[in-house]
């Protein structure tokens, strides 16, 4: 018996050893380093960059200092920390060089004891092109120093030993750099370049598998994240919900759009990475979402159903949505623009499963400061005014009323609202 | 049009039943059908709070609901108490009495939302008291949305204070 | 607010005007559809301690015991009852069953606003509502002008827009539509907001271009001696108007005199040139840009109104800063409409203001509630803004573009000249334009003096929404400009920024850009010592480095600034009247509204002044019957009149310049209570005095000025203390005089006139007397009266106040926040009549300049309020998390013995705020911001 325990210890050694050999080997890859370059154009180009990829938003925590990190991530492994990304020498990047920032972005790593968590988008900024990872090197090692020791991660075993994620790496994590798409024009593929590399949409569009890795054969299908459903932003899928390009542009740039306004972490992503960008990028983001070409002009006019004063089937809907709803919505769900959402054409109301609506009925929408002339008030949270059977009654009334494919779209009963609320 | 018949008892009194369009604001039937002006409408997209007025739940629980993004169905069956409620016996509540006396108001449009707010918050301190030190911070997470455009909210927030500070139970140490 | 819009000379009596201050509340018609017991539903929502304190057609709803024994401090408000238990007080409040005699049910009207004034308005389009939620009655330009309804007088823009025309201005109705039922008309409205296309538009056309509501031009050339004869002034020579903007219209341009405006014109030049040349030391330059605002007043403008044809009377209740002059000018509208429009008697009533800084002082809205009533055939109509309407028609603050040059002697810091150039925004309607541009130059240097000054401003019209008076009236935004680049001065010179404005202050007896000299001590030296004493100032390099200890990433401020602003317009005009019963209760009456700012309370202290304790009841009425024992007319504009016209004017007793002003100006406690000290004052000295030796048989050996009030008790020399019932028994039981009415002009000083009162001939600063014996009111003869000379037209803003204030906040390095930490005001307003007004008026104020500092912000135009979708979603108003709510102090100057007459503060308070604001901002991150509001990514941008 005790030479069985030997000789499985003496396996044990063997595959440690043979991991480690393959993680110093192959964990990470040796770039050539590049002088950190002070040039005003190069630090502005990397401030664009640092926003069109929405650092501030992981790598600043609450009321703490912008890129000092401490922001904690939940995810199904533990919670991570972001990490210090400000030029101070003992906590954040300061001693980095442009390689290694490029390992980290790129891989994940730039050594074998410290690999970065997936958390890290390095997943989808392995498409950023080298020159953009060294011009955001130089915007990050410009921001003010902020001295913050790393908050430490509270990763149960056997997620905390960092260097499994070589393996990891190894079967779900891509390093081939951005192709172009020979037969797509040339604004097609720079929304395809931002989209699937500093954009990261498919972090939280894309469903993952049991390992917490994105499905590559399903992108940017829809997934469940933070409460809400990241929805299906395929292009069908987008137009089959009333979405068309310029709608999608006037979405990215104000947050608002005939098809309804941007809420839970859409908004910070809207507010902080996609209203910054250049106008062209934007339409370049909506040209490769919708799968357009990339001058195509068509601006198709979701029709929305005349509504008139008929009674519907659903009268306690009706009356609930007009005694609840109508006050701010308007009892045909024309809204005010800039002001009350508009439900007619609503892209919400069109999800199939509704979860997106349900939420929003019962939690409610903080207000939201998008800028100085921007901004919603708050939407009430109704989940402890009304049952659960009155939220499906009104869900199903304002889907059918207002969504255009509305009738086509599945009834909710009280059992998907509990579940959707559980 | 698309009507209610609602039942609804204001100030302890119990009316109905009105049969009103199923879209109609709650400050609209309070002003319209019952002469209660006393709820004021300010801003009709649920931020300033002015239109505040109190309901109280069967559980013994109060709370305030705005009445212009709510329609009066919304509170059919339910207790509603407005400002024109709360003195009794020609003595006003002590809220309104601290307003009164720190000259707490100017314009006066405002009041009735910070008088109910108010009231529903030493309630609530009656029943679970709030730290000294924790008083401030507990002043403002109860009126910081309710906005007032004459007073920069000074008097209003240092009567409501001295209010809790005189009585005792309201705060721990 | 400095009003010297046209008005077109007619005497009062022309349309008889009925107004009493609060409607006549009739409890018994109360319309509560609760069942039986509405009745005890009344009593019962109505607290008894209200229902006690209200009598029927009780004026004021006072509360019991409201000022403490009488004698004593007032312990609140005598409206702090009535607000504290919701009573009915505002227009917004009233319904038809609540009036006095009209019928009982009320219908509902809404108006259509132009969203666009760049196209051509085509028609309106009702087919989204259904036909059983269609209006009743649809008004358009078209039927106005069939009912000869024309904009006459004050309003010289087109009500509504014709069909075929594009809109004067983003927010311009188009229809007027009148509901019926309720049930209809809140369903109808729920749809139409929100929804496009019930207002059609054609093509584009552009925007509809007017020339500018005014200009002018302010050029002085001071002598060696501040207070001396100046070499040239407006003053002396006359108001010019610069030539570009010299154009035939007939505008509010002063005529001036060619050879003035010549010589005007060559100093202006001569200063520029040694501006420019640097002969007048080191040249500091400043664009400077304000951004437009909204007054935000809690209660949405509304009104009702009722036609009745009958008797040929249209009956209004509007919540209005100015009764007289709105229904004035309504009473022009209607001047020469056809039968069935053409009315006799206009009757308004007069409610309280849920707020109004300014904005409900000349406003469009009154119009039309007007027009509803003429239009809704015979029934009361009721007219309400939503709060989104009330951004797209409501009157905004003026967006000023100030570009200054100052001119500094570099050894002792000295300003030597100083040229500025200010273009305002005005909107579609000239509503105030053209004076708040002549404040906002007259006040762009705000407390200092310049020996030579060349101020050039102009009010441009644009398809903005219109901009009109607001609290600080232009000089807000000029002198916040100039505080900013006196601040810049003391930087660049690294003078102490006090010590700078030490050196240049304007002191008592100096002579402002206009040459006048203001008629007030200006206490500026005693101001600035005391903001230098300020811990938060003195103690602020021992504060900022504690705090930047605690707070590593965050950068400490502190800022300060002054103020010197006007009170009053140049064309006051106050009633009051005082009288008593037998049994001692005191009235008082005074012709002034309640907004908010407690003048009714001061009016009711003021009394004490004279009459050892406070009256124990208000009534507020501008217009009504009750001024009737005067019998006054008035004749011309009080601000453009020649000096003969006055004096033939002035012949006849009954003649004043100007009847009563507007509540506006910050005129509450120096116009308003002005004229009830007088009224208190001859009772005092003509019928208690007399009394008193009467009972005191004292004959000689008393005299009147020995008389002292203890305790409400009247006593002398140590004669028995006599109370004031006995002596108002006395006085009733004598025939005495038991009743004062007054009024009182001021043109920057009080009209004065002698009247025989019997024992003696009173010398008092009023221009008209009636006096209460037994039971009616007689109108006395003044035997002499000298109006302040017409010519002073020229000399303007002589009243003026002083503020200065300390801000303190922090800047968030990484993210640009500001957080305002503490703020100090000191403040010389006289003679404080009840010091928590006072105080309140001074944290208000804060409040409000902070958020025009760092949070308040409108687009002038498409995408503005005018489009109809901005609410308070969007338009930040401040919050009590956004100032100091615990830490905001106000010191007042004690009032100086022979000139403590309380000065106009309601304004002033809130200038100095937002230039302290600037300057600790660059206190604390060095960098110099010269466009409001100063966000947080404005300072990110900075960084």
């Amino acid at each position: 018996m005790w030479r069985w325990i030997v000789r499985l210890a003496a396996l044990v050694l063997i595959a440690i050893a043979a991991y480690g050999l393959f993680a110093v080997l192959w964990g990470v890859p040796s770039v050539a380093d590049h002088p950190l370059s002070r040039h005003p154009a190069t630090v502005a180009s990397g401030k664009y960059l640092a926003a069109a990829g929405d650092c501030a938003s992981c790598h600043t925590a609450e009321g703490g200092e912008a890129f000092a990190g401490g922001r904690p991530l939940a995810t199904p492994f533990g919670t991570i920390y972001s990490a210090n990304i400000t030029p101070d020498p003992k906590s954040g990047i300061g001693d980095l060089n442009s390689a290694q920032f490029y390992q980290l972005m790129a891989y994940g790593a730039d050594s074998v004891l410290a690999p970065l968590y997936p958390a890290m988008p390095y997943t989808s900024f392995h498409n950023v092109a080298r020159n953009d990872s060294d011009a955001l090197f130089a915007y990050f090692m410009s921001v003010p120093a902020v001295e913050r020791p790393a908050t430490p991660n509270e990763m149960p075993f056997p997620f905390n030993i960092r260097p499994l994620m070589f393996g990891w790496n190894l079967l779900f994590a891509s390093r081939r750099p951005f192709q172009k798409n020979p037969d797509k024009d040339e604004v097609w593929n720079r929304g395809a370049y931002l989209v699937e590399g500093l954009g990261h949409c498919g972090e939280c569009h894309t469903p993952r598998n049991m390992l917490g890795a994105m499905e590559k054969k399903r992108a940017l299908e829809g997934a469940f994240i933070g409460g809400f459903e990241a929805p299906n932003i395929t292009a069908t899928a987008l137009a089959e919900r009333g979405w068309n390009r310029e709608d999608l542009v006037l979405y990215f740039e104000t947050g608002a759009s005939p098809q309804g306004s941007a809420f839970g972490d859409m908004f910070l992503a809207t507010k902080n990475s996609l209203r910054p960008l250049t106008h062209d990028d934007r339409v370049a983001i909506a040209t490769y979402l919708m799968d357009v070409d990339g001058n195509a002009p068509s601006k198709g006019d979701a029709a929305v159903a005349a509504l008139g004063e008929k009674v519907h089937e659903n009268r306690s809907g009706q009356a609930l949505y007009l005694s609840n709803c109508s006050l701010c919505h308007g009892p045909d769900g024309q809204g005010v623009e800039s002001t009350m959402p508009r439900l007619a054409g609503n892209a919400t109301l069109a999800q199939p499963d509704g979860v997106n609506l349900i939420e929003v009925i019962a939690h409610g929408i903080d207000p939201q400061r998008m800028s100085l002339t921007r901004g919603y008030g708050p939407m009430p949270a109704f989940r402890n005014r009304l049952s659960a059977a009155q939220m499906a009654d009104l869900a199903n009334y304002v889907r059918s009323v207002f969504a255009v494919n509305g009738n086509d779209l599945p009834d909710l009963s009280e059992k998907d609202v509990n579940r959707i609320l559980r | 049009m698309e009507t209610v018949q609602i039942y609804i008892t204001v100030n302890g009194r119990q009316t109905g039943p009105h049969t009103i369009p199923a879209g109609l604001a709650m400050v609209d039937f309070l002003h319209e059908y019952l002469g209660l002006t006393g709820t004021k409408f300010g801003c009709g997209i649920g931020v300033c709070h002015a239109c505040v007025v109190i309901v109280d739940e069967p559980d013994g629980t109060s709370r305030t609901m705005r009445t212009c993004i709510n329609g009066a169905a919304v509170f059919a069956g339910k207790r509603v108490r407005t400002v024109e409620g709360h003195a009794k016996e020609g003595r006003l509540s002590d809220i309104q009495q601290a307003f009164v006396d720190h000259f707490a108001f100017q314009c006066g449009y405002c009041t009735s939302g910070f008088i109910n707010k108010t009231t529903c918050l030493l309630e609530d301190l009656a029943r679970n008291p709030v730290s000294r030190d924790g008083l401030e911070e507990r002043i403002e997470a109860s009126l910081g949305d309710h906005i007032c455009r004459c007073t920069g909210y000074v008097r209003y927030y240092e009567a409501l204070r001295d209010l809790i500070l005189a009585d005792a139970q309201l705060t721990t140490r | 607010m400095a009003g010297d819009a046209r008005k077109p000379a007619h005497s009062m009596k022309a349309i008889h005007f009925g107004s009493q201050t609060q409607p006549a509340i009739n409890w018994s018609r109360r319309r509560f559809l609760i069942g039986s017991t509405a009745a005890g539903i009344t009593l019962a929502l109505v607290p008894l301690a209200a229902r006690a304190s209200f009598v029927d057609d009780e004026i004021m709803p006072t509360a019991p015991g409201w000022s403490g024994d009488g004698f004593g401090h007032p312990r609140y408000r005598i409206d702090g009852y009535a607000k504290a238990t919701g009573a009915k007080l505002y227009a917004r409040d009233f319904r038809a069953a609540d009036m006095d005699g009209w019928p009982d049910e009320t219908d509902h009207a809404m108006l259509l606003l132009a969203s666009v004034a760049t196209h051509r308005f085509v028609g309106i389009d009702l087919t989204m509502l259904a036909p059983a939620l269609q209006p009743d009655r649809v008004v358009t330009a078209e039927d106005l002008e069939a009912a000869r309804i024309r904009p006459k007088g004050y309003f010289t823009e087109d009500l509504m827009c014709p069909k075929g025309q594009t809109p004067a201005y983003l927010g311009q109705p188009v229809a007027l539509l009148i509901f019926r039922g309720l049930e209809t008309f809140v369903t109808a409205r729920q749809i139409l907001r929100g929804a496009k296309g019930a207002v059609v538009f054609g093509e584009q056309t552009g925007a509809v271009a007017r020339p500018p509501y005014g200009a002018n031009r302010f050029t002085r050339i001071g002598g060696s001696d501040p207070s001396g004869p100046d070499v040239f002034s407006p003053a002396n020579d006359g108001w010019v108007v610069p030539p570009r903007f010299r154009r035939g219209h007939d505008l509010s341009w002063p005529e001036a005199d060619a050879a003035a405006a010549r010589r005007a014109e060559n100093f202006g030049h001569a200063i520029r040139a040694e501006l420019d040349s640097g002969r007048a030391g080191r040249l500091f330059k400043q664009r400077f840009q304000t951004q437009s605002t909204d007054h935000f007043f809690m209660e949405p403008e509304s009104g009702l109104a009722w036609h009745d044809a009958a008797n040929h009377r249209l009956s209004l209740v509007l919540g209005v800063q100015a009764p007289a002059d709105t229904l004035r000018a309504i009473a022009d509208l209607l001047a020469d409409a056809q039968v069935p429009y053409a009315i006799k008697d206009l009757q308004g009533h007069f409610a309280y203001l849920g707020g109004a800084f300014g904005g409900k002082d000349m406003t469009l809205l009154p119009n039309y509630v007007a027009l509803a009533g003429l239009f809704a055939g015979g029934r009361p109509v009721r007219l309400a803004l939503d709060r989104f309407e009330q951004f797209q028609l409501g009157i905004k603050r003026h967006a000023v573009t100030i570009d200054s040059k100052l001119g500094v002697d570099l050894e002792t810091g000295a300003f030597t000249a100083f040229a500025c150039d200010l273009s305002l925004n005005g909107g579609g309607t000239a509503n105030y334009s053209a004076s708040v541009a002549d404040v906002a130059a007259i006040s762009s240097a705000s407390m200092y003096y310049m020996p030579k000054s060349d101020i050039s401003t102009v009010a441009t019209h644009s398809r903005g929404v219109t901009a009109g008076s607001m609290r600080g009236y232009g000089g807000l935004q000029s002198i916040t400009a100039m505080e900013c680049l006196v601040d810049d001065v003391a930087t660049q010179l690294n003078m102490d920024p006090i010590d700078l404005r030490r050196k240049n202050a304007l002191r008592t007896g100096y002579r402002n850009l206009t040459g006048a000299v203001p008629v007030v001590t200006i206490r500026s030296e005693e101001l600035l010592d005391r903001l230098e004493r300020a811990p938060l100032w003195s103690g602020r390099d021992e504060d900022r480095r504690a705090f930047e200890v605690a707070h590593p990433y965050k950068a400490y401020g502190v800022g300060i600034a002054c103020a010197m602003f006007k009170y009053g317009t140049g064309q006051d005009g106050a009633l009051a009247a005082v009288s008593f019963d037998a049994d001692g209760r005191i009235e008082v009456a005074a012709s002034t509204i309640e907004m908010g700012t407690g003048t009714s309370t001061a009016v009711a202290v003021r009394v004490a002044d004279h009459l050892g304790r406070s009256a124990d009841r208000v009534t507020l009425d501008s217009t009504g019957p009750l001024w009737e024992p005067l019998g006054l007319v008035t004749s011309g504009d009080p601000l453009k009149m020649s000096q003969q016209d006055q004096d033939a004017a002035a012949a006849n007793p009954r003649w004043v310049p100007e009847i009563t002003s507007r509540a506006s100006a910050s005129v509450g406690a120096p116009v308003t209570t002005h004229a009830v000290a007088e009224a208190a004052y001859a009772l005092l000295r003509y019928s208690l005095w007399p009394a008193a030796r009467a009972i005191w048989q004292a004959g000689d050996n008393v005299a009147f000025d020995d008389l002292k009030w203890i305790d409400g008790k009247l006593t002398a020399e140590g004669m028995e203390t006599l109370s004031f019932a006995q002596l108002a028994e006395r006085c009733h039981a004598s025939g005495q005089t038991t009743g004062v009415m007054v009024h009182a002009f001021s043109r920057w000083q009080w009209a004065r006139a002698e009247f025989a009162m019997g024992t003696g001939i009173w010398n008092g600063a009023i221009d008209a007397l009636a006096l209460r014996r037994g039971g009616d009111w007689r109108v006395q003869d003044r035997r002499k009266v000298d109006f302040p000379p017409a010519s002073t037209e020229r000399v303007s803003e002589t009243y003026a106040a002083i503020c200065g204030a300390v801000v303190a906040l922090s800047v968030d390095r990484t993210n640009g926040a500001v957080k305002v930490l503490r703020v100090h005001e000191v403040l010389d307003c006289g003679r404080s009549i009840v010091p928590e007004l006072v105080s309140g008026m001074a944290q208000g104020g804060i409040a409000m300049g902070l958020g025009h500092a760092l949070n308040e912000y409108l687009p002038l135009y498409e995408d503005g309020p005018g489009n109809g979708t901005w609410n308070v979603n969007r338009y930040d108003v401040v919050r009590a998390r956004d100032v100091p709510v615990w830490d905001m102090t106000l010191e007042t100057l004690p009032p100086v013995k022979n000139d403590d007459a309380p000065r106009g503060i309601a304004e002033i308070v809130m200038v100095p705020v937002i230039p302290g604001t600037l300057n600790a901002i660059h206190d604390a991150t060095g960098k110099r911001f010269t466009r409001l509001p100063v966000t947080a990514d404005d300072i990110l941008k900075m960084q």
